[in-house]
């Protein structure tokens, strides 16, 4: 049988997962701190009729040989962590990380990451995401508070009831990764880490190359429509193309079947 | 079996080979870093004579007279020696070529190693080249080379490709994009000519590699290639062009392979019509001659 009918198959494959992906890319577009995946692929192995260097001659060999490739296969999936935008909403704890870095949340008994930028409060007075789980370490807003503020270096101070001064209750720790990319998505905005993410490396907003943290924003999606829909064009037409050569080996074997009336 | 039909297979087999490396083009036209295969054909001619003698395979054309059905103008001669006597010569009849049809085969993938375009991801661990060169890559089965600079990193905090092997740095070794200094992002910085920094601190150079002839690569799978001559070493490119964030695409177009196969699916289709007409030929003699006319 045409390896070309199997070939053609993988390409199929491969371009409906980067669909998957984009897909999933534009269904997140207003998810704020989601961040962009990428599909990357690889050749798959090559089947060698001859080899290059095989003689020819006592003393002359092939320059080439004759090899045929069996298609390509998804190599991984990556994050991209580009900052997406900023968005003012005026929530008091609402807070955005400017740069590099993510906030800790104790999810299910360990520690995951994430950029996500809307924090609520639970009913002890924590400041929890959306999902209830809470900041890492946790910070507990006093209920007669007044005033909620978050200083650029993570420090979370808070007014009382009648009291002129803020008290600082609290200071929100940012996590880097030396390669971010290789964070394990684990789906509600979170990431987990993982050996291609290398080790976790905490520390104060705005110290060592990490970011700052801006109060009353949200950080938007990262995904780009337009690049989506050109990288959605671009995957469309491959998958077509792959298709096409499908229906071309279909035919050919047509004729080859054909050759006997 | 008439020589046509042999001629016609063997180009319906060139076709099919065609065929399979136009898909494998088609199946890859989104690998970062994937070069173009195309095959290339050859006429051989196996030469039918009037001795009885064949020689199929390839000769020499030059040397042969233009036209079939013309006497050589050599006489070979046969020399017999027996002990004892002077050798002695017998010319030998001179051979009529009878036909020199052509056969088509495979003669080799000639791999396209143009650019391919550069695309901007933003990731901090992609690299692309841009010209001459290879990254060389340690993997189980020794060193290979890649055009492909998507990068990741490792448990061990080395820079390694999407498979795990490691990248290698001009001094032999992997490269290491720990962070030099505890406490520190660790953030990794491609310049222009492939040193790597660290937090600013230049830890290594890409190792990027060039072959004397860069169209004799073995394809390995998985973006890798090696040499096809063992004794083409690979040697440092002078200037290479790095970028940093980017991934170059594969140079497979689209159009060029839609053209090649709807040119390789038309042959086919000739060689399949020559082979109906010998049927259809075969089929009347076989029924048709020595009939009697009534």
């Amino acid at each position: 049988m045409l390896r070309s009918l199997y070939s053609a198959a993988t390409g199929m494959e491969a371009q409906q997962l980067n669909v998957d992906a984009i897909s999933n890319n534009i269904a997140n577009v207003n998810t704020t701190g989601y961040k962009r995946s990428r599909v990357d692929f690889q050749d798959l192995l090559y089947q060698i009729l001859k080899e290059p260097g095989s003689a020819s001659s006592t003393d002359t060999t092939v320059p080439t040989g004759i090899q045929v490739g069996l298609g390509v296969r998804p190599a991984g999936v990556g994050k991209n962590f580009s900052q997406g935008d900023f968005q003012q909403t005026g929530n008091e704890l609402d807070m955005a990380i400017e740069g590099k870095g993510f906030f800790q949340v104790s999810y299910l008994g360990n520690t995951a990451y994430t950029r996500a930028s809307s924090w609520k409060l639970n009913q002890n007075g924590q400041i929890v995401t959306s999902d209830g789980f809470l900041l890492d370490p946790p910070i507990t807003i006093p209920s007669d508070t007044v005033r909620t503020s978050i200083g650029a270096d993570g420090t979370v101070s808070v007014r009382q009831g009648s009291n002129t001064v803020e008290n600082v209750v609290g200071n929100i720790v940012v996590a880097s990764f030396p390669n971010p990319a290789g964070l394990i998505a684990v789906g509600r905005n979170f990431y987990r880490e993982s050996d291609a993410s290398g080790a976790v490396i905490t520390g104060t907003p705005g110290q060592d190359g990490l970011g700052t943290i801006a109060q009353g924003y949200v950080e938007s999606s990262n995904v780009s429509v337009v690049e989506e829909m050109v990288n959605m064009i671009v995957a469309q037409r491959a998958y077509e193309a792959n298709s096409k050569a499908i229906t071309t080996s279909d035919e050919m074997l047509q004729a080859a079947n054909n050759l006997k009336r | 079996m008439d020589r046509g039909v042999s001629a016609a297979v063997s180009g319906l087999i060139a076709q099919t080979r065609a065929m399979e490396t136009i898909t494998n083009n088609l199946a890859n036209i989104n690998t970062p870093g994937y070069k173009k295969d195309q095959l290339r054909f050859k006429a051989v001619s196996p030469i039918w004579t009037n001795t009885g003698n064949q020689h199929p395979g390839d000769v020499n054309l030059n040397k042969l007279p233009a036209k079939p059905g013309v006497f050589l103008n050599y006489v070979p001669s046969e020399q017999t020696t027996k002990p004892g006597e002077a050798s002695q010569t017998t010319s030998l009849e001179p051979p009529l070529i009878l036909s020199y049809e052509q056969y088509c085969k495979v003669a080799g993938t000639d791999t396209f190693m143009h650019q391919g375009i550069l695309k901007d991801t933003g990731q901090p661990l992609d690299v692309a080249l841009n010209g001459k060169g290879f990254f060389n890559i340690q993997t189980p089965n020794g060193n290979l080379y890649t055009r492909a600079g998507n990068f990741t990193r490792n448990a061990q905090g080395q820079l390694v490709t999407r498979d795990g092997n490691q990248v290698l740095g001009k001094n032999g070794q992997p490269i290491d994009i720990n962070p030099q200094v505890a406490g520190q992002p660790g953030n990794v910085h491609f310049d222009n000519e492939g040193a790597v920094y660290v937090d600013g601190a230049r830890v290594a150079d890409l190792d990027i590699v060039d072959f004397k002839q860069p169209y004799r690569l073995e394809k390995k799978g998985q973006d890798l290639v090696a040499p096809a001559d063992p004794e083409d070493t690979p040697t440092p490119v002078d200037k290479p062009d790095v970028h940093e964030g980017m991934l170059e695409q594969s140079n497979v177009s689209t159009v060029t392979e839609m053209t090649n196969m709807i040119e390789t699916q038309r042959v086919f289709e000739a060689y399949q019509k020559v082979m109906q007409s010998y049927d259809e030929t075969y089929s009347s003699v076989i029924s048709d001659v020595g009939r009697s006319v009534t």
